[in-house]
């Protein structure tokens, strides 16, 4: 029983990563990481895209810099 | 067993500083806290509510306290640029290696801590609209 537990808390545990922290958001603050960043082109190609397909609009968007702040 | 499993489960919590705790020396030491109080204050450049909350803090006036702020930026030459630009008049500790953010390890940031005698009073996390106010309120009315 003990092995298995053992084997168990090594199995389940070994794909895990650690957390993000707050302050280790500097990365993922960043404007790149927004959705369609990169070319604004695209991003309102994508937004007719979906208007003309969901009949709705808006939500791509998030609040805050990835600090865990909001 | 089930001791065990309960004891690992609140470990997260316990790593984190919350009212009424007591500052590791260490910690203190590197903040340069003494028997006064304190007003921790962690922020990143790249925060924006940090961005509108240190202007505030800036003009902080208070008479039984101290600012202290804490940058958590891994880009040091970044979080000093940040400084000099809003024009920090508090002593400001760079954090880069998050030594002493992991000790107080916040739920997110901006994170305001005040800190009497190494013991920590309150403790304001995230974005607040007046929180100078705030700060003004809960360090003059306590004594």
């Amino acid at each position: 029983m003990r092995w298995l537990l053992l084997f168990g808390v090594l199995f389940f545990t070994g794909c895990t990563l650690e957390n993000v922290k707050p302050w280790q958001k500097a990365t993922l603050a960043k404007d790149s990481f927004n959705q369609g960043a990169c070319s604004k082109n695209y991003t309102k190609f994508q937004q007719h895209v979906y208007f003309s397909k969901e009949a709705s609009k808006g939500g791509g968007g998030v609040a805050g810099g990835g600090c865990g702040c909001n | 067993m089930k001791k065990l499993f309960i004891i690992l489960l609140s470990c997260a919590a316990l790593f984190a500083y919350k009212p009424g705790d007591v500052v590791d020396e260490d910690v203190a030491k590197k903040l340069g806290l003494d028997n006064g109080r304190y007003v921790v204050s962690f922020f990143a450049s790249w925060c924006h509510s940090c961005q509108k909350e240190l202007p505030l803090l800036n003009r902080l006036n208070l008479r039984n306290a101290s600012v202290i702020g804490v940058d958590v930026d891994e880009d040091e030459a970044a979080g000093r640029e940040f400084q000099r630009k809003l024009g920090l008049k508090f002593k400001v500790l760079n954090d880069p290696q998050g030594e002493v953010v992991s000790k107080f390890n916040p739920v997110g940031i901006p994170a305001v801590y005040i800190i009497k005698n190494r013991k920590i009073e309150h403790m304001i996390i995230g974005a607040q609209n007046g929180i100078d106010s705030k700060i003004i309120n809960l360090v003059e009315n306590s004594r």
